[in-house]
């Protein structure tokens, strides 16, 4: 991960290339999330700071918009689709083995920042329920113990 | 400019281009209701209750947002939009704590308890601080909201304490946006709070939920005051109720010299406002909540002082000024020195100069400059202390150091706060000042502004003028001596213009507030302010453990329901003699008031007591801030009468609040007894119930009541047991615990149909021994001590109305009493 520093100074490249005006807020945010992964406390200043408007207006923007995350995410994000199909093929059985395994809730990162988990309402891979994505790739028709060893092998590679 | 001729309810109105529907009833004075909609702020259209009907136009528009328009017809009261407005109410309640309207008890509640109970959050009717002053509330009643159909939510929001001045209780906040729109208004568009999140997650909120002391917060109050639930509330004035009058004066505080109206009850100040809501009538935070703070303040004189031989002596205001004329009558010339605080106005400077000059004949006057946190007198007054040549001083408040207070043979102080300078003075006068006196201030621009007595003082305490003027008079200067203030203002000679010496104003930056009146920090006087002024981390309490000490340790604690705190206690000597129906006794620390509370459950294996605390005041607050593992100073019990455990036949136990988890053990009790036990439960909305499981399992019925009709019977426990009654119950006794308004009729209802009924008596108490008194309530013709006679006593024949009289008498006392803190530096206001 960049250091403080160093993250303030990309930030501040991402703002050369917009005005200061604040129609701007949400293109610089979508840059700087595409950058960093997620939108820190530091890097709303930094925004606020040039847009001339207060870090909680920005945060006013940023959470009612589903796509800003303002936590590290971890290296790899897992999604575990809890729709419909995926409902009836228990997929809420693949979320809890993925739950027990990594000591974490949907929504939370590992200390590591190896993993991030998420449960989404549907990926659009229903004929191949239960799914899981992990890292933008859909892994099909999981049980419990092949998500296990998916995720064995993926910490340690 | 031509006018636009509308209909608005069959009235020819008249309104010009740019106006909307709203603003033109409003001027032909039609009425429609409003929340989000405020004379200071832009239209808005977020609430949609002032929505009408154009003729032409498709739906229901919102008049706050429509234009006039030449020719149209409104109709603002048809049958569709009273429904309709009835509807957009109920959906607004149904996240908004709503038995202030719709509870059947509502009338006798306001009745017999014109206060709110003063808890911690507000989640019922009684709770809220701000039940007289609620739009939400008037216009609920004005359509008659009677049943909500729609399912209650609460939002269960922790109320946020972290700046000195407001609470924050998002749990009834209606997201009308008025805070955040007045907020970007007045502070140049960067608002300290914004709506976060969205749908039915969206609330107000900062930057991370960061505390508003981390953010550009001003503390210019104007989110409070534009507020119109009561999810925004000064934290001082909140529960001290809507003033009589409201009265404009100028704030002394600091050069700004702003003007601000104070809110006045009963002759006190009880809370501040800007004169408007707009960028150029703005004030700071210590003219907002500090100003009103000071006159009723705990540390404030109240007494006159003399020094006597062996050491103060409290006398009258005649004996002071007698007092102090005699001491400085040795010192005339330049052996005495008069210092004065800037804040005093102009008339007062005036006459203390003139008292040193033609009463004392010295030229040893300054009034003392303030830089930050600091007051600086003269370098010829401190140069003349310290070589001797003066040696009397009369001060209005603590200016000199303790090393030139040494060396002073007289001291003569009138001030309104305690210091060290009170405390050596030969004379000391309790003073009225800023908003208890009257005359002109020169502001920083150099304007004369009027300051106006708003306050009363008490009977025998006088504003500094004349007490200068007395002392004057008494040593036969009468040429210094006057009538009134006014008499001054008339000698005044022309105002000079101040220079402002300071750039900047307190308005936009809290570094530059005010920090200092008459030598007394605000922080000192005002302790929660610190959390502002001195930006230090909390301190970690110490443990009060030693070794294996573990008697009154807090082995378990759970808020059960907002406001209800469950507390598992240490205490196996009480647990060992516990008995169905008897109380305990607690005390936080060796400060704290002794509070009585019902016993809810104990084991005499683990040597535990439980008790459920309803946050009700200040007493109650300090127990429900204690965490596990925490420990009270006190826990004496088990006091009072067990209850009489036999087979009556069938049982009711009433419970509500508290009486939920007091009612438990009676039941496990009376069930091993051989009873047919009936619990009736009663709480204001379906989120406040607790132990349901619990109780279930330990009766034979479970009857539960809400006062919102959110769970099952629509009501209280009196609505459940003519329920009973109604289904052909015989019931052969029943045992009641709550407050005394719910047991009061509770008994109205028993007594009908001659049941039996015990009730727990919860009168204020002392020491729980029968030696004080305090808790005596009249039972037929006998006075009974519910401490030792009850606490369970014959419902029937108790003197409610009395017993609501005297629970209600320390009502200003407690209100005074309530802890000013915030969350995080509570350590600091152990005072208060």
């Amino acid at each position: 991960m960049p250091t403080e520093t160093t993250m303030i100074a990309d930030i501040q490249a991402v703002l050369k290339n917009y005005t200061d005006d604040r129609d701007n807020l949400i293109p610089i945010l979508q840059e700087v999330q595409e950058m960093s992964g997620y939108i820190s406390e530091e890097s709303m200043d930094v925004i606020a700071d040039y847009l001339d408007i207060t870090p909680t207006e920005i945060y006013g923007v940023a959470t009612f918009y589903t796509q800003f995350v303002f936590t590290r995410p971890g290296e790899h994000v897992i999604k575990v689709c809890l729709g419909t199909a995926c409902h009836v093929k228990k997929g809420q059985q693949i979320m809890g083995e993925i739950i027990n395994y990594l000591g974490i809730q949907p929504g939370e990162t590992t200390e590591d920042y190896k993993f991030t988990l998420a449960a989404v309402a549907c990926l659009g891979s229903c004929a191949l329920a239960p799914a899981v994505v992990i890292d933008g790739e859909v892994y099909g028709r999981q049980t419990p113990q092949s998500v296990k060893k998916l995720l064995k092998e993926i910490r340690e590679s | 400019m031509s006018g636009i001729k509308l209909k608005i309810d069959g009235k020819e109105v008249e309104a010009q281009a740019g106006d909307t529907i709203l603003d033109a009833a409003k001027n032909a004075g039609i009425d429609i209701p409003t929340l989000c909609a405020h004379p200071s702020l832009e239209p808005y259209g977020a609430c949609r209750l002032c929505i009408v009907k154009v003729e032409g136009m498709r739906g229901y528009p919102t008049s706050c947002t429509t234009p006039v328009a030449d020719g149209m017809n409104v109709n603002t009261t048809n049958e569709d939009i009273i429904q309709l407005r009835r509807n957009i109410l109920k959906l607004l309640l149904s996240g908004h704590t709503s038995p202030c309207v719709v509870c059947l008890h509502k009338d006798l509640c306001e009745k017999y308890r014109p206060t709110p109970t003063k808890a911690g959050r507000t989640t019922r009717c009684g709770t809220c601080s701000n039940r007289e002053d609620c739009s939400l509330k008037g216009y609920s009643d004005e359509y008659e909201i009677k049943d909500l159909e729609v399912p209650v939510i609460y939002n269960n929001i922790p109320v946020e304490r972290d700046d000195p001045f407001m609470d924050r209780d998002y749990s009834l906040c209606i997201l009308c946006g008025r805070c955040v729109r007045i907020c970007k208004k007045l502070h140049d568009g960067k608002g300290a709070i914004d709506f976060i999140g969205r749908g039915k997650d969206a609330r107000i909120g900062t930057v991370f939920g960061k505390d508003h002391t981390d953010t550009n917060c001003q503390f210019c109050g104007a989110c409070v005051d534009i507020c119109p639930t009561g999810a925004l509330t000064d934290r001082y004035a909140k529960w001290l109720g809507t003033p009589d009058e409201v009265v404009r004066t100028t704030c002394m505080l600091c050069p700004e010299g702003c003007l601000i109206d104070l809110k006045v009850k009963n002759g006190q100040v009880i809370g501040a406002q800007a004169t408007d809501l707009t960028v150029d009538a703005r004030v700071c935070a210590i003219g907002r909540f500090v100003l009103p703070q000071l006159f009723e303040n705990p540390s404030r004189l109240r007494k006159h002082m003399i020094r006597v031989v062996d050491g103060d002596r409290k006398v009258s205001y005649e004996e002071t000024v007698e007092h102090a004329a005699e001491k400085l009558k040795s010192f005339s010339g330049e052996a005495f020195a008069m210092i004065a605080h800037p804040s005093t106005t102009r008339e007062d400077i005036y006459l203390m100069r003139k008292f040193t000059k033609e009463a004392m004949k010295s030229d040893n006057f300054c009034v003392v400059k303030i830089d930050k946190a600091t007051t600086l007198v003269d370098d010829t007054i401190v140069n003349g202390i310290e070589s001797g040549k003066i040696k009397a001083a009369f001060t209005t408040g603590d200016y000199l150091g303790k090393e030139l207070l040494d060396k002073l043979e007289v001291l003569i102080v009138a001030d309104m706060f305690p210091s060290k300078a009170t405390e050596q003075a030969d004379a000391v006068f309790a003073a009225g000042a800023l908003a208890e006196t009257s005359g002109t201030f020169i502001t920083k621009a150099g304007e004369a502004r009027e300051i106006n007595v708003c306050a009363k003082l008490p009977d025998d305490i006088y504003p500094d003028w004349k007490i200068i003027s007395d002392v004057a008079a008494k040593m036969g200067a009468s040429g210094v001596a006057v009538k009134s203030s006014e008499e001054i203002t008339k000698e005044l000679p022309e105002s000079q213009v101040a220079k402002s010496v300071n750039e900047g104003s307190p308005i936009e930056d809290l570094a530059l507030l005010p920090r200092i009146y008459r030598g007394h920090k605000f922080e000192d006087i005002v302790c929660a302010l610190k959390a502002l002024v001195i930006k230090e981390e909390p301190v970690e309490e110490e443990t009060r453990e030693t070794g294996e000490e573990k008697r009154f340790k807090i082995l378990e604690k759970q808020e059960l329901v907002p406001d209800t705190h469950m507390l598992k206690v240490y205490a196996p000597a009480v647990a060992e003699n516990c008995k169905p129906g008897q109380f305990v006794i607690a005390m936080v620390n060796e400060f704290s008031e002794r509070i009585p509370y019902t016993v809810a459950d104990w084991d005499k294996d683990e040597g535990t007591v439980t008790i459920n605390v309803l946050e009700a005041g200040r007493s109650s607050r300090e127990v429900a801030l204690l965490k596990e593992g925490d420990h009270l100073a006190h826990f004496a019990g088990p006091l009072g009468k067990e209850i009489d455990v036999k087979k009556y036949g069938t049982v009711v136990l009433g419970g509500g609040c508290y009486g939920v988890g007091g009612i438990y053990p009676l039941a496990k009790e009376l069930k091993k007894a051989g009873n047919r036990v009936i619990c009736v439960i009663e709480a204001a909305s379906h989120y406040l119930l607790y132990w349901e499981k619990k109780l279930k399992d330990a009766c034979d019925e479970l009857v539960i009541t809400t006062k919102d009709g959110s769970r099952d019977i629509k009501g209280g426990v009196q609505e459940g047991v003519e329920m009973l009654v109604g289904r052909g119950e015989k019931i052969d006794q029943s045992f009641i615990i709550g407050c005394t308004f719910m047991m009061m009729l509770v008994c109205e209802e028993t007594k009908k149909h001659s049941i039996p009924t015990l009730t727990a008596m919860n009168p204020l108490m002392l020491d729980g021994t029968g030696m004080c008194g305090a808790c005596r309530v009249t039972m037929g013709e006998e006075v009974k001590f519910a401490c030792v006679d009850g606490p369970f006593l014959d419902g029937l024949q108790i003197d409610w109305k009395e017993l609501m009289q005297r629970h209600s008498a320390f009502r200003s006392e407690e209100i005074e009493s309530l802890p000013q803190e915030h969350s995080k530096h509570k350590h600091l206001c152990r005072t208060i």
